[in-house]
């Protein structure tokens, strides 16, 4: 009956989140003279990465609630 | 330090499990102390005594068992829901580091065609920023 008052490990072990979870994609610096094609190019290559980071980071969440039952 | 701690909950556990084992002995006790103090009932008082110890130790034995195979049952449980954790966790981290993988696969690509575009720009002409285009850039999100 005692054992019944043992305490019950119900804390659940998450797996460690991703090497980029959360981190943002710098901002580049602008100066006078760059090539404005060419910084254009680069912040849209920023910007797709940063989608992708957020991508992944709502897959990694949505794979913690699948496997980890978290409810709605 | 937590082998000290360790030892004081396996004395209180034991404890715990084999209280009506002291209510038996203090029976047991009881029925010597009628037999020898008490001179007329004392026989009577102390078999009463004795079967009561008896039957104590009795329930003892089954109450520990019981306890024994509750506390296994529980330390089984937390070992399963641990395990199935671990293998949650595994399943989870390996496909975050395919995702990953395939992201830093795709950035660098994209860092090459950026590259190779701004070299062919160097050789064709680009438009360059004025300086208060670049302030004005550089204002955003600011």
């Amino acid at each position: 009956m005692l054992a019944g008052c043992a305490t019950s490990g119900d804390k659940r072990h998450l797996p460690p989140p991703p090497t980029a979870f959360g981190k943002p994609v710098p901002v580049r610096p602008i100066n006078p003279g760059d090539g404005a094609k060419a910084a254009l190019a680069a912040e849209r290559a920023d910007h797709v990465e940063a989608n992708r980071r957020l991508e992944n980071d709502g897959a990694f969440y949505a794979d913690i609630r699948k496997n980890f039952g978290a409810s709605e | 330090m937590f082998e000290i701690f360790s030892a004081v909950g396996g004395v209180l556990t034991f404890a715990a499990d084999h209280r009506f084992a002291v209510l038996a002995l203090a029976c047991a006790a009881g029925g010597f102390a009628a037999q020898t103090y008490i001179p007329v009932a004392g026989a009577t008082i102390a078999k009463g005594c004795f079967a009561a110890a008896i039957g104590l130790g009795c329930f003892d034995g089954g109450y520990s068992l019981r306890a024994r195979q509750d506390r296994s049952a529980e330390l089984r449980a937390q070992v399963n829901a641990l395990q199935e954790d671990i293998r949650s966790a595994n399943l989870v981290a390996e496909n975050a580091k395919a995702r990953s993988e395939t992201a830093e696969r795709r950035r660098d690509a994209d860092q090459r065609k950026v590259e190779d575009y701004a070299k062919m720009l160097a050789k064709r002409g680009d438009c360059p920023l004025s300086r208060d285009d670049a302030r004005r850039l550089r204002d955003l999100g600011r």
